[in-house]
């Protein structure tokens, strides 16, 4: 018998420890905490106290708002946050919408889309249809 | 509606579709008939069939034009379910068998068993603490599959629209497929209970490495310390991957290369059925999958004995592959790579790919290899402890055919030096990602190789599970 097999159990411990401290589980108690807290609550509400959407809770508040409000004929929806927003911002958007055809920002908006406004900013040519805690449901005025 | 009521019910939809998996697979995989459905590597088979039978319910359900949900999901179960019981239950193969080992004492065996049911519940908390909300489960699986569960179609917009092309509409659309399919069973689009999920693949990855291990003779120690280690393999079982490609991956792969294995080894009929589905499900899970089914091929030629076999094997692999890609290729075309630059492999440009090459192995170097310099050199420890044992090393062939190539890939990655893409980015966001997935693969290798270290040979003696000292 060679000593290979403690040899081995040494480097198969070693592996673990280097594992788990590779994502070490510190994390845990705020894990635990949160679930309780947020496992009654609705999907929306347990989304906006997550990571997603820690780079702007209002803002995802305000999608919140418009999701039930965008009238069933609308062909699309252009988002346009006050200032520049996160990647995962912009991919939460588009999330969030589907499968309602969404862009953030865009250059021009399609005929037949809605415009969801982040911010006090109402632009030119549209005609709110809603004001909404944090931003306003615009179409294009007639 | 509550969470937890949420959670139930997809898990229950998950487990139903296991278990008509593990029924479906009982003529497939070994283990002594019908009557031991539930043994761990029927486990595993079980979850990977279900998850078929999920994700292929609703194309099929909009290729006949019938509602997604359960209609065509239990017409499809019968129908698996009807096929397998025309063929007669497998029995035992010829690797069937467990090692006349040392003994394991109970406190060792309790104390490993234990530390892969923290594993898993350290992971269950990670994975279904909020919403699925990693960057890529927005914006490209989760994105796919909400859009084609809510429309009950798969929308041109997806691979036409310009302003979706972050949703890489060149990726295979199994997990899409899966994650609507399960919202269809559970009756709606739930990105928090749908997380579930990924706990589920893991317990199914933990069966399967350690019922493939058992049935190729490892000792039950070295067998419960893998399953314990790859347990805590937090690079991969992390919440950042839940809603990603990944993890199912890693699961599909783990299937993969032991079933390479076993058809290369002819070790039981249904060696080569076993590694078509492994093959299906590789390649419509990622790209990645594609690339693994090919260099399985390639493994399971040379490996393979007889020209007869040598063909089965290539077959069951490349059949099923085809089965996704052909398809695919014909409904959308085909669709570039859209982060890599093909054109700097052409002689006229190999300058400035070397000079992207050393830029690439300096980021891993810096990015991916120090800050897991401890994992490596355990791993290569383990390595080199391990005797040579041709069934096992397939499967570190094919993990390191995959991570080769996974090294290598970003130095042909878009706009050199950009913050947001190029080389940079790929080490950065893909390299430790897609190697994690190859976590269970490598685990089953190495614990191939080091289980003739318990019984001091290098080819186990085995026990054959009608013997007393077989414990399964």
């Amino acid at each position: 018998m060679t000593r290979r097999p403690a040899h081995a159990a040494l480097a198969a411990g070693i592996l673990a420890a280097a594992l788990v401290v590779s994502d070490p589980p510190k994390d845990l108690p705020r894990r635990v905490r949160s679930l309780a807290h947020y496992a009654s609550q609705g999907l929306a509400v347990r989304r906006l106290g997550g990571s997603s959407t820690d780079f702007d809770r209002r803002y995802f508040i305000l999608l919140e708002w418009a999701r039930p409000r965008i009238p069933k004929d609308a062909r699309g929806l252009a988002v346009f946050p006050d200032e520049e927003i996160p990647s995962r911002g912009e991919y939460l958007t588009i999330y969030e919408f589907a499968p309602l055809p969404t862009r953030v920002a865009p250059d021009a908006v399609p005929d037949g889309w809605f415009a969801l406004v982040y911010g006090t900013r109402r632009p030119e040519g549209w005609r709110v249809v809603q004001e909404l805690p944090g931003g306003a449901l615009l179409e294009r005025a007639p | 509606m509550s969470f937890l009521f949420a959670l139930l019910r997809h898990a229950a939809v998950l487990v139903a579709a296991a278990s008509a998996g593990a029924l479906v697979a009982a003529p497939w995989v070994p283990g002594g008939g019908r009557s031991r459905l539930a043994s761990a590597e029927r486990a595993a088979w079980g979850t990977a069939v279900g998850l078929t039978l999920i994700a292929a319910s609703f194309p099929l359900a909009l290729l006949l034009g019938i509602r997604p949900g359960w209609v065509p999901f239990l017409a499809l179960v019968a129908a698996a379910a009807a096929a397998s019981l025309l063929r007669p239950a497998a029995g035992l193969a010829a690797g069937d068998a467990a090692p006349a080992a040392p003994s394991l004492s109970r406190g060792t065996a309790a104390a490993l068993r234990a530390i892969a049911v923290l594993g898993v519940a350290l992971f269950a908390l990670r994975a279904l603490t909020e919403p699925m909300w990693a960057n890529d489960f927005l914006a490209i699986w989760g994105l796919k599959g909400k859009t084609i569960y809510a429309l009950s179609a798969v929308p041109d917009r997806l691979y036409a629209d310009p302003s979706l092309t972050f949703s890489h509409p060149e990726y295979p659309l199994g997990i899409p497929f899966l994650y609507a399919g399960l919202a269809s069973l559970a009756g709606g689009w739930d990105d928090h209970a749908a997380a579930v999920l990924f706990p589920i693949i893991q317990v199914a990855t933990l069966c399967g490495l350690a019922g493939w291990l058992r049935r190729r003779g490892v000792p039950r120690a070295v067998t419960l310390a893998a399953v314990a280690v790859l347990a805590l393999d937090l690079p991969l079982y992390t919440g950042s991957h839940v809603g990603l490609a990944d993890i199912p991956l890693s699961f599909f792969a783990l299937l993969l290369g032991a079933s390479l294995s076993d058809a290369a080894d002819g070790t039981d009929a249904g060696a080569a059925a076993r590694l078509a589905l492994a093959s299906l499900l590789a390649v419509a899970t990622k790209n990645e999958g594609l690339f693994l089914a090919a260099a399985a091929v390639v493994i399971g030629l040379v490996a393979t004995r007889g020209a007869r076999r040598r063909r089965d094997v290539a077959l069951a692999i490349v059949l099923p592959a085809l089965l996704v890609l052909v398809p695919h290729r014909i409904w959308r075309g085909s669709a570039r790579l859209k982060d890599f630059d093909f054109g700097l492999l052409t002689p006229s440009r190999w300058g400035e790919l070397a000079s992207r090459i050393v830029e690439t192995a300096r980021n891993e170097a810096l990015h991916v290899l120090l800050p897991a310099l401890t994992i490596v050199v355990a791993l290569a420890a383990l390595f080199a402890l391990g005797r040579s044992v041709s069934w096992a090393d397939r499967l570190l062939v094919l993990a390191a055919c995959a991570g080769a190539t996974y090294l290598a890939l970003p130095a042909l990655g878009v706009v050199p030096g950009h913050p947001e893409a190029g080389p940079l980015f790929l080490v950065r966001t893909a390299v430790a990602r897609t190697f994690s997935a190859l976590g269970p693969l490598v685990a089953a290798g190495l614990a191939g190789r080091l289980g003739g270290l318990v019984t001091g040979s290098a080819s186990v003696p085995a026990v054959h599970p009608a013997d007393p000292r077989y414990i399964p």
